[in-house]
């Protein structure tokens, strides 16, 4: 919430305050005013006009006055000046509008008919002097309550209209109409006028013209009290300020001494002519008149002249001009806040007196240098400025100001607000009633104002002292008026409570003004006084900062509670009776109770049985296997795996049907290993043994018969004994249907290889490996019975054809028949050593033949017969024809075959993976 | 005996028997080579007796699975009358019979043989879709190479071997698995050495040590 300022003050308040707390103007009043006073029906409305004068420029505007009262270029500032102060100048000009400088709003009616003719006579420029003097008087001083300035127009382009105007003035009020005290003091004003000397300031300052009547009134009491030099030069300077700007402006003598009464902030009894606005309509222009007001004020002269004589009788008894003049003394200085006026001398100790307050108070009202102050109450009497003359010669707008403020009988100015000010001439004698109330009221603003200023230097002085009370708005306006800045605060309590009588909510009690012709803001600012008082007594607690409430004493936070319950406890027996606050020994300290029982159970959260449900179901499926997930074969993979097979089995079978017979002729010149293996064989001397291995499984016999049948055929025709072993279980019976098959092919040799001595079957060879070794380093204790044998318990090695056989070298080959690696390499590394020169031979299948082709290079074996092709073109040799023919038909038919469905298959699946390729690639 | 106790004599035993072994084969001293040879005779007893363990094992399994109550197994006992059979036939009829011999042949020839069968058609079925299932040069490779042997091996071109450009040709590509066949022997080599010294050094207890 953004703060609002002030446009008379330009203090900052709060974004949902309406009214400044500082000096009581409206924060939101942008209206236009219209300072006819006849329209307004309640003072407080008249306040407003003149507040709202001129809200629309919101800047000051320089006003070209007398050279020696404002600097160049400078304006007032809402401290300086009191809009309702320019609002009354104004109405005094009457019409501005002619002004070059100064922008009179259009609602501005300032005009002949509301210038009163005794304010229209005191400007001595109108009537004595010519239009030229006029711009010594007062300019025109136009206050912006936007900007919170007051600035001052030109007034010598505005010469002869002011002049005019205040011929005008002059015209319309004649002799009688102006009261006497006034004209006369507007002829020593004009007498005093040419003496000038004004230092540069900012304040406002007496015109020539006026400020010899301030000069005056300030040397009569120039001889009470001895002002020192500062302070000489400060009222000096002050005077020199008013008179500054009376010579650029019109310096209307009539202006500046009411300017001069309505600045007087301390004492609000005696006041001048002049309708104060209310503190809620004072601009800050109102504000920034408070050096000047405070120059003003410190003449003490003007003041206590003044409010010997014009102070207004709230209570008091009606005095007589003495009185008056005494009381108005008394209000004026600054150590007498409740002064009552019994001191009716006005003689310099009480002068002096006054002096001294008010020039401990305020600062002194800037005169020029050397000029010597006058008493004030001499000059009022000089003039023979009564009360009473004063009260008669009330002007008409004064008489109407008062039935504006609602006040049943006419009020005098005095009970106007302000109204300490103002000098009524038609109203009576101020009633003792009144001078009581009014000086309570003033005393009661000179005590909150010296209680400010003891609380900024209390605040100043140590840090650590307590912090001064905060002083609230309220209490700020019930200050002294025109000082500093609550110079208007007393004028916003005054418009509050006009507001709250117009809307009905008086008193039950007639105030005191209604009877006795006492205003309202009397009582009330008697009431306030009091009550500043009592604040003053009793100082607002103000919020301590943190470094003081640290060291604040513990007893301070204890609260009352923990304080009363200490005490409300009193020890009834022992030692300590009597006491209070006793540490109880016994009444608490045995106090046996049950122990507590801890649960043995155990506690399980929700969350913790989930948990272990969860685990103890992971648990219990580890012992269970997952189902397998079977994989749905198609149909048509069974179909096409049948049908192959179909198609190579009958491949091989039609050979056998004449069918499809394979026309690649099986070449009889054999490769070289061929021949080797040919030559091998043919090496082996007739009636040699031969030990034959037939290391093959049952499943490769087809093959294996093929290419060891025609081995046997050879070693059959050429009459070598031929000794069978195995390391296979299934060995020896396999080596017998090979037999049982070679020699169905050659039934001649059927009957010698019949015989025990040409074909001897040495059995199963368990160990394999090892058996193989036993078997080359003493075959006759690896073998020692034949599968043949039997029961009989026949040796084998009785036999002829093993005769002189005593190791593995002894043979004279050694033919391995195998299908696979294992069993040749193990004969190869366990019995080729122990063999010597002894040649081992291999007839393999052909998808070891590879793998032994390297024991071929190596020497390991000397020849090897692999595959049915060279088995059948070795079987060419020995077996007769024809019987081969078929075998190779089946094979080269069933190969062709599988070649062909391998090519066509892998082409056909290429051509399909390559459309599919393609979809899944588009649909990407 | 321990358990503990026995681990350590086993593994005596092998290594010692294992060295002693390998030493004859490298040191012609006749009387190494006698204990090598009585060694290997031991071995070979151990050997058949470990063959009759290992038969009885299965007949005993065998036997186990058709008294199972929760899933008997009714090919257990087919097995387990076949095998008594051929037992007492053999027992009865000795091996060296040649109705005996036939039996063996007859039945255990044709099973084997039709196996071999099978798997013929599964590897021709399996080449044809290799294209269809793996996508690459690897397997253009393959085909064309099963195809290329598959003429070579199978003596479709051993008319053309005698030819002097075609023949060295053929001979050329033969040798293109004499070169595979040979690193895998040499692994096969290796990898024996390194098991025999495994055992040797008592790392690899095969015997349950």
């Amino acid at each position: 919430m953004t703060d609002k300022q002030c446009p008379l003050c330009g203090e900052l308040n709060p974004d949902d305050e309406t009214i400044c707390w500082k000096c009581g103007s409206s924060l939101d009043h942008r209206e236009s005013v219209d300072l006819n006073p006849e329209e307004h029906q309640t003072p407080a409305e008249l306040v407003d006009a003149f507040r709202k004068f001129d809200l629309e420029t919101g800047q000051n505007e320089e006003v070209e006055g007398p050279s020696n009262s404002f600097s160049e270029g400078e304006t007032f500032s809402p401290e300086e000046d009191e809009f309702w102060l320019k609002r009354m100048r104004e109405l005094s000009l009457g019409d501005a509008e002619d002004s070059e400088d100064f922008d009179e709003p259009d609602h501005m009616d300032i005009s002949d008919e509301n210038i009163p003719p005794w304010l229209k006579a005191v400007d001595p420029t109108r009537k004595q002097e010519p239009a030229a003097e006029a711009d010594e008087e007062w300019g025109d001083m136009r206050f912006d309550t936007s900007s919170g300035e007051v600035s001052r127009f030109s007034i010598e382009s505005t010469d002869d209209r002011q002049e005019e105007k205040y011929a005008e003035i002059s015209d319309e009020l004649s002799e009688d109409e102006l009261p006497g005290w006034l004209t006369r003091l507007t002829r020593s004003h004009v007498s005093s006028a040419e003496e000038k000397e004004e230092p540069a300031q900012e304040e406002i300052t007496p015109t020539s013209d006026n400020q010899d009547w301030l000069h005056d009134l300030i040397g009569a009491q120039g001889e009470a009290k001895e002002k020192t030099p500062d302070e000489e030069s400060s009222i000096l300077e002050g005077g020199q300020a008013i008179q500054d700007v009376g010579e650029q402006g019109e310096a209307e003598e009539d202006d500046a001494f009411i300017f001069s009464l309505f600045s007087e902030p301390e004492d609000s009894a005696g006041g001048m002519e002049g309708v104060p606005p209310s503190e809620e309509e004072i601009e800050p222009g109102a504000q920034g008149f408070e050096g000047f007001s405070d120059a003003l004020t410190s003449a003490k002269t003007e003041e206590v002249a003044f409010s010997a004589e014009e102070k207004p009788a709230a209570d008091g008894p009606v005095q007589d001009e003495d009185e008056s003049a005494e009381q108005m003394i008394d209000w004026l200085a600054e150590d007498q806040p409740a002064s009552e006026p019994s001191d009716t001398e006005t003689g310099p100790a009480s002068e002096a007196e006054a002096d001294e307050a008010l020039g401990e108070t305020y600062p002194e009202f800037p005169l020029a240098v050397g000029e010597e102050t006058q008493d004030w109450s001499q000059v009022m009497e000089s003039l023979d400025i009564t009360e009473s003359a004063i009260e008669e010669e009330l002007p008409n707008w004064m008489s109407l100001q008062n039935e504006i403020m609602g006040e049943e009988a006419e009020i005098s100015p005095e009970q106007l607000p302000g109204g300490e000010f103002v000098v009524d001439e038609a109203e009576q004698e101020p009633s003792p009633e009144m001078e009581s109330a009014f000086e309570a009221t003033m005393d009661s603003s000179f005590a909150a104002s010296e209680a400010l200023d003891a609380a900024a230097e209390a605040e100043a002085a140590t840090e650590d002292e307590k912090v001064p009370p905060e002083i609230s708005p309220d209490e700020a306006r019930t200050d002294m008026p025109f000082k500093g800045e609550d110079l208007l605060a007393w004028m916003h309590d005054l418009r509050e409570e006009e507001i709250k009588k117009a809307e009905g909510e008086g008193s039950a009690e007639a105030p005191p003004s209604k009877k006795e012709g006492i205003p309202d803001w009397f009582e009330e600012e008697e009431a306030a006084s009091q009550e500043a008082s009592e604040k003053e007594e009793v100082l607002e607690r103000g919020d301590l900062p943190t470094w003081l409430s640290a060291i604040r004493p513990i007893e301070a936070v204890i609260p009352e509670d923990i304080k009363q319950l200490d005490e409300k406890k009193v020890e009834q027996a022992g030692p300590l009776a009597g006491l209070r606050a006793v540490i109880p020994a016994q009444e608490d300290a045995i106090h046996y109770g049950k122990p507590p029982v801890y649960s043995v159970r155990l506690q399980v959260s929700e969350k913790q049985r989930a948990h272990a449900a969860m685990l103890e179901d992971i648990l219990d499926a580890e012992g269970q296997a997952p189902a397998e997930k079977r994989k749905r074969k198609t149909k048509s993979q069974y179909i096409l795996r049948l049908f192959i097979a179909l198609v190579i089995l009958a491949a091989a079978v039609l050979p056998y049907f004449d069918i499809a017979v394979g026309s690649i002729p099986l070449n009889a010149g054999a490769s070289s290993r061929l021949q080797a293996f040919s030559t091998t064989i043919d090496s082996i001397p007739q009636g040699a043994t031969v030990l034959l291995g037939v290391d093959f499984a049952p499943g490769y016999s087809g093959e294996m018969n093929v290419v060891a049948g025609g081995v046997l055929a050879r070693l059959m025709s050429r009459g070598i004994h031929i000794a069978v072993i195995s390391t296979t279980p299934t060995g020896p019976a396999l080596a017998e249907g090979l037999m049982d098959q070679t020699l169905s092919k050659m039934p001649d040799y059927a009957a010698q290889y019949a015989q025990p001595d040409w074909y001897i079957n040495l059995g199963y060879l368990p160990g394999e490996t090892a058996s193989l070794k036993e078997f080359a380093q003493q075959p006759r204790q690896a073998v020692i019975y034949g599968m043949k044998a039997g029961l009989s318990n026949a040796l084998v090695w009785d036999t002829a054809g093993l005769n002189g056989i005593n190791k593995i070298s002894d043979f004279s080959a050694v033919i391995l028949v195998t299908e696979n690696l294992e069993n040749g390499r193990a004969w190869i590394e366990q019995v080729q050593p122990m063999m010597n020169d002894v040649p081992l031979l291999a007839a393999s299948s052909a998808q070891s033949a590879p793998l032994l082709q390297p024991y071929v290079q190596s020497g390991q074996i000397q020849a090897i017969l692999a595959g049915l092709p060279e088995g059948l073109v070795y079987g060419q040799q020995t077996q007769p024809a024809g019987s081969q023919d078929l075998a190779w038909s089946s094979y080269q038919n069933a190969l062709l075959i599988s070649i062909l469905v391998i090519l066509v298959g892998a082409l056909v699946a290429g051509v399909i993976s390559m459309f599919t390729g393609s979809k899944s690639s588009q649909e990407v | 005996m321990k358990k503990t106790m026995r681990a350590p004599i086993a593994v005596a035993i092998a290594i010692a028997v294992g060295l002693v072994v390998l030493a004859g084969y490298f040191i012609p001293w006749t009387p190494l080579q006698n204990i090598q040879t009585v060694l290997l005779s031991w071995g070979v007893i151990l050997v058949g007796v470990a063959t009759l363990v290992g038969i009885t094992n299965l007949v005993i399994v065998h036997i186990k699975k058709v008294g199972d109550k929760k899933a008997p197994d009714r090919y257990s006992i087919l097995l387990l009358v076949v095998f008594a059979i051929t037992l007492g036939a053999g027992l009865w009829l000795t091996p060296g019979d040649s109705g005996f011999q036939h039996v063996v042949t007859s039945i255990q020839t044709p099973i084997e043989t039709s196996l071999l069968a099978i798997l013929t058609v599964t590897l021709a079925f399996a080449a044809l879709r290799m294209l269809q299932r793996r996508k690459g040069w690897t397997s253009v490779l393959f085909v064309v190479s099963v195809i290329v042997f598959l003429i070579i091996s199978g003596g479709l071109v051993i008319s053309y071997e005698s030819m002097p450009f075609v023949g060295g040709l053929i001979t050329f590509i033969r040798q293109i698995p004499v070169a595979g066949a040979r690193g895998i022997l040499l692994g096969i080599a290796l990898g024996s050495v390194l098991t025999g010294l495994r055992i040797l050094m008592g790392a690899d207890r095969p015997y349950s040590g």
